[in-house]
């Protein structure tokens, strides 16, 4: 289970003064992309660079 | 005779060249129809019916002298994220109500002009393009011309149901997770994301730098492929259009198909589909076998974290894009856009980064498979328009975000910069559109666009007519 703090946090500070049952369906709704992006930092990309779109243009020529 | 509001871009071209037709009678008839259906479709912000009449006059003059550019005669309208000069960029958005009229046209925009278009006016879309269903709670949500209880899918939404409801034969949209393709499924018509850079976004209210496009809506390949050979090519305005040539689209359209060789991510499309959905696309497969094509199945093994990979760097991006342009109106902003911008605070560098090194795994991925097979083919969207209030939805045994689930098909090419055409291959049981996704190498958009054409050949999906159309 994701902790749901931090995206409260980020809610409030946003002054996004919601009521729970929006809160509540914003974790819902939101959560698993959340915990999603957490997974992603665990893949093994050893050695693998940041892409950059323009390289496409090298690759096409 | 058929209505001209009904002709595409190719067959009023074919008119107005033969003096059958001329643009002031064109121009008058879509205007009659934007007047009749769209205070119930909801398509347009502003209808500019002065300049376009102005210039239809000029289309006219310059089809008598043998002067006219590609597009002379031709109505479009552009979403309301494009400068255009004469009418203020709301950008989907309550915010930007008080801004005056842009000075200068978009370089698109001005691109279309100086084809000779005529530009009808802005279209509605999601709230600065943050969310493909195109629901706008504020501004209002155009209605999909299938059926109104339905989303017209989005952002690009009002261009999209313009172009199916028959308001104007094209129009422009961007696509950033699948922005074009989305409504193009939804709608019935058929969109095309290009290769990242090979049009220029100079003019565009960003949403996410690295995987923002603009692209073009037509309910034929023919027409898309005019209208992409217009704005197409290098922009000294945005530095991401590199210096690559412009091939004539239209006069590649009529390749033969036979050994064309089509990989089919299937691991990766799985069960995560409507039935329907399912159905349909396997039956456009077959017709692009009839056709001459060869299918088979190949493994991308990141696209499993593509979803991710798109959240992290749309969110990311767009809370540094637009954070700083809509500092001073956040109150006039709607509140789905101030939770995304609110998450995009929370994702961390280690996050964005890996997120981008996944999309170079995921690109060497789609290389090696691209040295094997011509085309990919997929679903554009798993499932078919769903309700307006539908906030979840069930597939593959899971309960998914509706975002989530509609751009679970079309966001891996936008982290890929490749082009991907949507087009119409069927309905579903409830009589809603069904798209078919071709996606090519970088800069194929000939051979995305050939094979898109070959299989309209064939079928006559793109040819329905949505029941709001009627009138």
């Amino acid at each position: 289970m994701r902790d749901v703090a931090p995206l409260r946090a980020a809610l409030a500070a946003a002054d996004l003064d919601l009521p729970p049952d929006v809160v509540g369906l914003i974790e819902q709704r939101l959560g698993p992309l959340l915990a999603s992006l957490d997974a992603l930092v665990a893949l093994d990309l050893v050695g693998v660079e940041p892409f950059s779109p323009r390289r496409l243009a090298d690759d096409a020529a | 005779m058929t209505a001209l509001a009904d002709l595409g871009v190719a067959e009023l071209q074919r008119r107005l060249r033969a003096r059958e037709t001329t643009a002031a009678e064109v121009v008058e008839e879509h205007l009659a129809r934007c007047e009749r259906l769209d205070r119930h479709l909801h398509a347009f912000v502003a209808v500019s019916a002065d300049d376009a009449r102005a210039a239809a006059a000029a289309a006219d003059r310059a089809l008598a002298s043998g002067t006219a550019g590609p597009l002379a005669g031709i109505p479009v309208a552009v979403k309301d994220l494009f400068a255009v000069r004469g009418l203020r960029r709301g950008n989907g958005s309550a915010a930007f109500a008080d801004d005056p009229p842009a000075t200068a046209d978009a370089t698109v925009v001005a691109r279309l002009r100086d084809a000779g278009a005529l530009l009808l006016g802005t279209t509605h879309m999601h709230e600065l393009a943050f969310g493909p269903t195109g629901v706008n709670l504020v501004l209002g949500t155009p209605r999909n011309p299938w059926a109104a209880d339905r989303v017209p899918g989005g952002s690009s939404s009002g261009s999209s149901v313009a172009v199916a409801a028959r308001l104007v034969p094209a129009a422009l949209g961007t696509d950033t997770g699948g922005s074009v393709r989305i409504p193009a499924s939804f709608c019935g018509i058929t969109g095309l994301k290009p290769t990242y850079g090979r049009v220029s976004r100079a003019g565009v209210t960003p949403l996410a730098w690295t995987l923002d496009h603009v692209g073009p809506f037509g309910r034929s390949v023919e027409d898309v492929a005019l209208v992409l050979g217009t704005i197409a090519g290098h922009d000294p305005a945005d530095a991401s259009t590199p210096r690559v040539p412009v091939p004539v689209y239209q006069a590649l359209l009529d390749r033969p198909m036979r050994g064309v060789r089509i990989g089919v991510p299937r691991a990766f499309v799985g069960e995560m589909m409507e039935a329907s959905v399912g159905g349909a696309f396997e039956a456009a497969l077959g017709d692009l076998r009839a056709v001459g094509a060869t299918v088979t199945d190949v493994v991308l093994p990141s696209l499993a974290h593509a979803s991710a990979a798109l959240g992290a760097t749309i969110l990311a991006e767009a809370a540094s894009a637009l954070g700083p342009l809509i500092a001073r109106r956040r109150e006039r902003t709607g509140m789905e856009l101030r939770v995304y911008l609110a998450l995009g605070t929370m994702v961390s560098a280690a996050q964005y980064l890996a997120a981008q090194r996944l999309r170079t795994r995921l690109y060497e991925e789609a290389r090696a498979t691209f040295a094997r097979v011509d085309l990919l083919a997929l679903p554009a969207t798993p499932i078919a328009a769903p309700g307006l209030d539908e906030m979840l939805v069930r597939l593959g045994g899971q309960d998914l975000d509706v975002a989530q689930a509609i751009t679970r098909l079309t966001a891996p090419f936008n982290l890929l910069g490749l082009p991907a055409l949507a087009l119409p291959c069927g309905f579903t049981s409830s009589g809603m559109p069904v798209g078919l996704q071709l996606v090519g190498p970088a800069f194929a958009e000939d051979r995305v666009l050939a094979a898109g054409h070959a299989y309209q050949r064939v079928t006559d999906w793109h040819r329905r007519r949505p029941p709001l159309a009627e009138g």
